[in-house]
């Protein structure tokens, strides 16, 4: 009897032994990836038949090792197709990858896409596994990963993460956060020391209420005050005057209604091509604000003087100081009340807003100055007796991988996630919970995707230095003495560079004495007119004495040089054959008439081309036709692959040319 | 559980079975080979060097949807419609083929007047787009109209964008037939 019980459990037992021995290979047959890779290899089978040639796959788990970026990767186990261009249709997990700058055998997947590179299941790789805090960033946030390596803003093909820390920039963000890649420049908002002095308080507390009804383009958010926060506030900042200006208003000359002042005026506000930086209608540049309601904002003492020397007012302005005569400001001033009128503002409206705004006494103002701190303001402006108290936001460093249990959502029903967070945190700061100080920027859903790619490339991953790109060397240009000061004074860096500083509106000036004849430089300052019709923005008129213009044409000529350019050319120019040639290349080979224009005939989307050898050396002109982009790397025209002989050629036709009727 | 042992006298046939002592051992082996490949799946992989591969269970395909803010009723997350390449293209379309071809593709540009008698292809045309192979717009992009028998007007390209570059440009090109300009820009 227990003979037989033993034999019964050893049976049983043994019989359990076999069955869980084959569930072993029965699993191992039966893998995720096993599957694929079968699948794969049939995918081949079918190719084949059409004549293309699939590499087959070995059944085993494949894997990108670099032990230096710590990229342990398996995608490739199961994404087969990845480096085979014929794949582009197959469907996933085969498909082709997009060709990138990177190898995949170097780089591996996660460290763009993120992910679990050792998991060997769809879920496990992809998802948020239990342990596993950094799950795949859907393909719309990719670009997050280029700016983990590539800092700066002109990050080649990641143009969404471009975009992401150019706004970043313009609107501010670092008044309140700091964050790695970012600095906070010397202003952000304008400094608001004589703010009672410039501005209509009923303007000013609409535009606190919301700044986007006054002007749409502008970057400074919506604070979400409450009426009666506003009212204080409104208070608050009418009580900070500038004295200068103050004592101007109460002396100055009654407004011009002149007709004919008011018409010399335009005339004026349109040479000096104040456009090119103040849109009017929606049109225009958008390096100063809009001027459309200007007349509904300002004083207009204070624009007399903010006319005469915006620096007097604004230190770090970036507009220009024309040196206009008193005559010529009064008129621009007059024609601008005239022209730039606010038509949507009520002037009963206005007058009982300023009727119920709380009267100046101590106790409004303290807690007008609490406001002001609380909301964050002094992160932007500067206002002089209230102490800078930038930084209210919390510091990024790290926000791109943060934990997602970390955050707080709030009783949002959003996916929980961290790019969501970030999303609707920037769509609308005050989702997660009411007492949040954040203002409201009203991006777009296309800003704020962008946005956070920046934010989520902020992952704190440290990359060994010999994967990073060299950075790109800072500029420390910054020009002394008469120039210095002339530089200065026009503010010529908001919109040319030199020497890696200074804005991208306006052609480099780095080497402009190389490029352009002094003569011409010099007629150009007195008349500037627009080299390509095209374009909005044009050269104001900044009315410079002869003795800057010398200055700075002699400055040109010495220092904005370049050795790589010739001064000679081995070909004369004014050969008739050699000017012949050019023609024929210039008009049958190149087709150069499709972008430019002689005598009126052709495009415009270069500048035309009568007279050019007055204005460029030819040596200039032959180096730019060899190679465009090495002067301008986003220049549009093409770099031909001329051989020298027809660079010369083109370049002895060109200069040939005489100039347009009617323009020096 | 009564312990086995032999006869002293060492007689063969009369020996007590011996109790299942191995197979159990070996089963609770088993046993607990599996139980801890179980565990191990959701151990956390740490290690530096490339271990031997560790089993994940199998499970559905991840759900890579857009987030969805419900009390609002709408995306939390703005879709793309463009791939990475067809992106790419479309910056790099914007900055050299725009002012001919225009920012939608019908050949419209604010420069297309002034190539007269010429004019720049329609890249909406689905039926003529058709007909072009990849290989035939790389040809024309990079070498220009000439090289295909057509205007001059249309520069080469091949010395200012490469070839990565030009295959961006055509998987864009290729989404102008089918994406109508009005749902592209919203």
């Amino acid at each position: 009897m227990e003979t037989r019980r033993i034999y019964a459990l050893f049976a049983f037992f043994s019989l359990l032994t076999l069955i869980v021995l084959g569930i072993a290979p029965a699993k191992s047959y039966f893998r995720e990836w096993k599957r694929y890779q079968k699948e794969f290899n049939h995918l081949a089978d079918e190719k084949a038949k059409e004549n293309i040639l699939v590499r087959k796959v070995d059944l085993g788990i494949q894997q990108i090792w670099n032990p230096e970026l710590g990229v342990v990767d398996r995608c490739t186990s199961c994404h087969l197709g990845v480096e085979e261009p014929s794949l582009g249709h197959a469907p996933q997990p085969f498909i082709a990858h997009p060709t990138t700058p990177h190898s995949f055998q170097q780089f591996g997947c996660t460290i763009c896409h993120r992910g679990q590179g050792l998991a060997t299941t769809a879920q496990a790789a992809h998802g948020r596994g239990v342990l596993w805090e950094e799950p795949m960033l859907p393909g719309i946030f990719a670009q997050a990963s280029c700016g983990q390596c590539h800092a700066g803003k002109d990050v080649p093909e990641a143009y969404v993460l471009n975009e992401g820390r150019a706004l970043i920039e313009k609107a501010g963000c670092v008044g309140c956060h700091k964050m790695p890649g970012f600095t906070r420049p010397e202003m952000i908002g304008p400094d608001l020391t004589g703010v009672g002095s410039k501005v209509k308080p009923a303007w000013l507390y609409q535009w606190l209420k919301r700044p986007k009804d006054y002007l749409p383009r502008t970057f400074m958010p919506n604070p979400l005050l409450t009426d009666e926060e506003a009212k204080i506030l409104t208070t608050f900042l009418m009580s900070h005057k500038d004295e200068k200006i103050e004592r101007l208003a109460q002396s100055s000359q009654p407004e011009i209604r002149d007709e004919r002042e008011i018409a010399r005026g335009q005339t004026l506000y349109r040479q000096a091509r104040c456009i090119s930086c103040h849109a009017q209608e929606g049109r225009g540049g958008i390096i100063g604000p809009e001027l459309t309601k200007v007349g509904s904002k300002v004083n207009r003492h204070w624009l007399l003087a903010w006319l005469k020397d915006p620096k007097q007012y604004l230190p770090r302005t970036r507009m220009p100081q024309f040196s206009f005569p008193q005559k010529d400001i009064e008129a621009i001033v007059a024609y601008m009340a005239s022209e730039f009128v606010d038509y949507d503002v009520d002037p009963e409206v206005a007058a009982k807003i300023e009727a119920s705004l709380p009267p100046p006494v101590e106790a409004t103002l303290r807690e007008g100055e609490r406001l002001f701190k609380k909301h964050g303001c002094a992160g932007c402006h500067t206002l002089s007796g209230v102490e800078a108290k930038g930084g209210i936001g919390p510091e990024l460093y790290g926000i791109g991988n943060k934990d997602v249990d970390r955050l707080d959502f709030g009783d949002t029903r959003i996916e929980r996630n961290l790019w969501s967070w970030l999303t609707m945190k920037l769509k609308k700061p005050r989702a997660f919970a009411r007492n949040l100080k954040m203002p409201e920027y009203e991006f777009g859903d296309d800003q704020v995707r962008a946005i956070v790619v920046a934010l989520l490339s902020m992952n704190g991953r440290q990359i060994p230095a010999k994967y990073l790109p060299a950075p790109a060397p800072e500029s420390t240009y910054n020009p002394q003495g008469e120039f210095g000061r002339i530089v200065r004074k026009y503010n010529c860096l908001t919109c040319h560079k030199i020497n890696g500083r200074g804005g991208d509106l306006a052609p480099d000036l780095s080497i402009e004495g190389s490029q352009a004849k002094p003569e011409w430089i010099a007629n150009y300052f007195k008349l500037p007119y627009s080299l390509r019709p095209i374009m909005e923005e044009r050269m104001p008129l900044l009315n410079m004495t002869d003795e800057e213009i010398k200055a700075t044409v002699a400055y040109f000529k010495m220092v904005l040089v370049s050795d790589a350019i010739p001064k000679e050319l081995p070909y004369n120019l004014s050969d008739k054959q050699l000017i012949e040639r050019g023609r024929k290349l210039y008009f049958e080979k190149y087709g150069c008439q499709a972008c430019h224009q002689i005598n009126l005939i052709g495009g415009y989307v270069g500048p035309a081309l009568d007279g050019v050898g007055q204005r460029l050396y030819a040596g200039y002109i032959y180096s730019w036709l060899k190679n465009p982009q090495a002067f301008k790397p986003t220049a549009i025209e093409p770099n031909l692959g001329l051989s020298d002989e027809e660079a010369a050629a083109l370049t002895a036709f060109v200069t040939s040319l005489p100039p347009a009727k009617g323009k020096r | 559980m009564r312990q086995g042992k032999q006869k002293a006298n060492g007689r063969m046939g009369e020996w007590e079975p011996a109790p299942p002592v191995l197979p159990l051992v070996l089963s609770l082996l088993c046993v607990a080979l599996s139980l801890s490949l179980a565990c191990s799946r959701k151990s956390p992989v740490t290690s530096e060097s490339p271990p031997a591969a560790v089993e994940q269970p199998a499970g559905n395909r991840p759900r890579v949807s857009e987030p969805v803010d419900e009390a609002a009723g709408q995306s939390a997350v703005a879709q793309t419609q463009l791939t990475y390449e067809q992106s790419n293209g479309q910056i790099l379309y914007l900055r050299y083929c725009a002012v001919c071809h225009g920012k939608t593709g019908e050949g419209d540009g604010f420069n297309a007047y002034n190539l007269r008698p010429a004019v720049p292809r329609n890249f909406t045309d689905k039926e003529a787009m058709d007909k072009l192979t990849d290989r035939h717009l790389a040809e024309v992009i990079s070498k220009g109209g000439q090289a295909v028998g057509r205007s001059p007007l249309m520069p080469a390209w091949g010395h200012t964008v490469n070839e990565r570059q030009i295959r961006y440009l055509i998987s864009y090109l290729r989404t102008m037939t089918t994406v109508k300009p009005d749902s592209a820009t919203n």
